[in-house]
């Protein structure tokens, strides 16, 4: 009769150690991944590894033009965010360490999504249990800190949070991680990350404006889209206002320079920081030589401060009337 | 006495619960517990006294303002000189430091600070002279910075001499420093049959030699001993610079390998005591900073009778820091390490095997091809990444040189080509091992 007791009591322990078992590991049937490469995750997410593959973080390994700057990575201290290890294995915001493998792939799926236990982390609140990658919610996902690991080397970050609260929305996500809708009505996040390298994004950020006061013809840029400085990032990015005017017969003169946003490199001591703010305007009257009848301005952006003219990307021309 | 039952029975059944789950690594080497302190912080408070001092601006002002004076020569320049001569030597040493790293700062006033610097710096100016090495842009400071370098015993300024000699001077500046750079051959350690001066060629012979010892074993004569210990005053600023591993902006980070790859090999055991710091930045630089030492790991260990096995031993048995030690036993470069490389190529995760496969490159020796030619006719180990099959090729390559074969073109196009000629040189760096070999033979 005593051992009544003590037998329920081993099978109630016993069927908590199975509900305990249950819930730590995966269902049987679901094979696990083990060692994951961003490539099997395309079995599954064909349209988001295209956009991603589409994307300059897939790219940021082979571009020739981080090449270049990075001395073709002989400055070792690029290559943390150029092929980084997953961020989820480093403290919210901290920095990441470069990986030794699978290097060509750039800053891939895993960067962002394996999580330190090896499922593969998600923004989704409730992402699929049968998943062989097992997917796990993370809140960091959407944090702007997620990003910050990288994208405060530059202090993008920083100037977010100094960013007017009207301009900031939630997060990164917002304006480079947009929502869209993928085949069969599945809704996600668009994993091409526009920013510098697109026109679009862009365009989104910033606008030429022009007029006429009491002292002449202006010009005027307003970063009225970015919720961090134009241009931001890597030092080299740089933007240029440039002027031009046609004389009486109607033949234009050259274009001339007016003025830079940039962040000069550290030993560039003659120049200052000239990047535009989140929210604020730039603004300029331009004397007008004699005998001009009008003018144009126009903003180039550049990936680099030497690139030409003509590779350069134009994001607004305006008039501009005596 | 029930509940110890039950909770005895309960944890019996969340052990075979999770027994199917068996750790892939149970039946490989073990290794002794891996354990993290405050190493730098430590370091750092017992080497306080002998670091050069912090400088304030109204120092450092004043002290380019009698650089200054010294320079116009007369009864005020004699003035200003004997003022710095006066100074305190850790404190002038530390004030003309402060100058050459100020970016405001003009040439003419590097310069002064230079040349000063040569002729009455305190010997821990080493470690903050040679990140200048990565900064300095003007000529005749870069040979200046390579001869006061090489009067403190490091040779890590000798490139840039010989890169001022090799060019061609476009100005009288130019010219200058190319003069200034002939007149640093002579100082470099004597050698057989080597007359200093008498022929350039000979000079300039001499001059490559030297470069070459330096970046194969980090001395500068075949004769000298290679060091177990730093000056004081070096090490205290060795460690300082060490600090920089564990800033958050990256630029710092690089600074301080860059200064510590290019340090005697006495800094080895240093890096050491810093990868079992508490900081995992600290820790995971300083193993890497081993891996990019390459050669001169070798030879100081050789030299030294160091079992850098037995140091790299505890990181190999702690997942965090196994892929960094793995590099590390491949900078190592001693066949000894091969079996734990081997298990964890053919047990490790995706990123371990890369490292494992990147390591046997670098250290493995012909008693290993039987191995390396069943991956390879296998198909590489499962989960290879790309850097890893093409470092197995170029294994094989380097250890049967006069095989006819090419890399399958899977392998040889997975890879960037950045990534390839790292991998080359490792090869051509085993060539640099066999070198060392038959010198500490002879």
């Amino acid at each position: 009769m005593r051992a009544f007791p003590a037998l329920i009591a081993v099978l109630a322990a016993a069927l908590g150690v199975w509900v305990l078992v249950s819930l730590v590991r995966p269902p049987a049937e679901i094979e696990v991944r083990g060692q994951m490469t961003s490539q099997d995750c395309a079995e599954c997410h064909p349209a988001v590894f295209a956009e991603w593959q589409d994307s300059h973080h897939a790219f940021a390994y082979d571009n020739p033009e981080v090449r270049k700057l990075s001395n073709d990575f002989r400055n070792e201290e690029c290559l943390a965010c150029h092929t980084p290890r997953p961020v989820l294995d480093f403290e919210p915001g901290e920095r990441v360490l470069a990986r030794a493998s699978d290097r060509g792939n750039g800053v891939d799926c895993l960067s962002c999504h394996q999580g330190p236990n090896g499922g593969m982390a998600s923004g989704t609140l409730r992402p699929s249990s049968s998943a062989p990658c097992q997917p796990y919610h993370e809140a960091r996902m959407t944090s702007v800190q997620h990003c910050a690991s990288c994208h405060n080397q530059h202090k993008t970050v920083d100037q977010w949070h100094a960013a007017p609260e009207h301009l900031k929305g939630e997060n990164c996500l917002d304006c480079h991680m947009t929502e869209t809708f993928r085949e069969g009505g599945r809704r996600g996040r668009h994993h091409g990350f526009p920013a510098g390298h697109d026109k679009d994004a862009l365009m989104k950020a910033v606008r030429v404006a022009s007029g006429t006061d009491a002292l002449g013809p202006w010009v005027s840029v307003e970063n009225y889209g970015a919720a961090h400085n134009f241009p931001t990032d890597e030092r080299s990015r740089a933007a240029d206002v440039q002027v031009r005017w046609q004389d009486s017969n109607g033949v234009w003169g050259e274009w001339q320079h007016v003025w830079r946003f940039r962040d000069p490199y550290r030993d560039e001591v003659d120049l200052i920081n000239t990047q535009l703010p989140s929210g604020e305007t730039w603004r300029e009257n331009l004397p007008v030589p004699e005998g001009m009848q009008k003018g144009e301005a126009r903003l180039l952006y550049r990936t680099q401060p030497y690139l030409p003219d003509e590779e350069s990307v134009e994001l607004g021309r305006v008039e501009l009337m005596p | 006495m029930r509940s110890r039952f039950l909770v005895l029975i309960f944890c019996a059944g969340l052990g075979l619960g999770c027994s199917n789950e068996a750790d892939p690594h149970a039946a490989g080497p073990t290794y002794p517990a891996f354990e993290a302190a405050p190493k730098l912080a430590q370091a750092l408070t017992r080497t306080a006294e002998q670091a050069l001092p912090d400088v304030d601006t109204a120092t450092q002002e004043e002290v380019a303002e009698l650089l200054e004076a010294a320079a116009l020569g007369g009864r005020l320049g004699h003035s200003a000189t004997g003022q710095l001569n006066d100074m305190d030597g850790k404190l002038r040493t530390a004030a003309l430091l402060a100058i050459v790293e100020d970016l405001h700062a003009e040439v003419g006033a590097r310069r002064s600070a230079y040349a000063w610097l040569r002729d009455s710096g305190t010997p821990g100016l080493v470690p903050r002279l040679t990140l200048r090495l990565k900064y300095e842009k003007d000529l005749w400071s870069a040979v200046c910075l390579g001869d006061t370098l090489l009067r403190h015993g490091n040779g890590s300024g000798l490139d840039a001499v010989a890169g001022v000699l090799e060019r061609e001077a476009q100005d009288a500046a130019e010219e200058s420093a190319r003069s200034y750079a002939a007149t640093v051959i002579p100082q470099l350690p004597a050698a057989e049959g080597w007359n200093a001066g008498a022929d350039f060629a000979a000079d300039w012979q001499h001059l490559s030699e030297v470069r070459g010892l330096w970046a194969r074993e980090r001395r500068l004569s075949p004769s000298e001993e290679q060091i177990e210990v730093f000056h004081p005053e070096v090490e205290a600023e060795i460690l300082r610079m060490a600090t920089r591993l564990a800033s958050q902006p990256l630029r710092p980070v690089d600074d301080a390998r860059f200064v510590l790859t290019r340090q005697r090999g006495a800094v080895i055991p240093l890096l050491f005591e810093l990868a079992h710091d508490e900081d995992r930045y600290v820790r995971e630089h300083a193993l890497q900073t081993l891996s990019w030492m390459g050669p001169p790991v070798y030879a100081w260990c050789q030299a030294r009778a160091f079992d850098y096995l037995a140091n790299v031993s505890p990181f190999l048995g702690e997942a965090s820091m196994r892929a960094r030690a793995l590099e590390a036993l491949g900078a190592g470069r001693m066949a000894i390490a091969m079996p734990d490389l081997i298990h964890w190529l053919e047990h490790g995760r995706r990123e371990e095997a890369a490292s494992a496969a990147d390591a046997l490159l670098r250290c493995a020796d012909p008693s290993i091809l039987p191995q390396l030619q069943q991956w390879l006719a296998e198909g590489t180990p499962p989960g290879l990444p790309a850097e890893g099959a093409f470092s197995l090729y170029t294994l094989w390559f380097a250890l049967e040189p006069e095989l006819e074969a090419e890399y399958p073109i899977e392998v040889f196009e997975g890879l960037p080509e950045g990534e390839r000629k790292r991998r080359e040189r490792w090869a051509s760096e085993r060539l640099v091992k066999k070198t060392v070999d038959s010198a500490q033979q002879d």
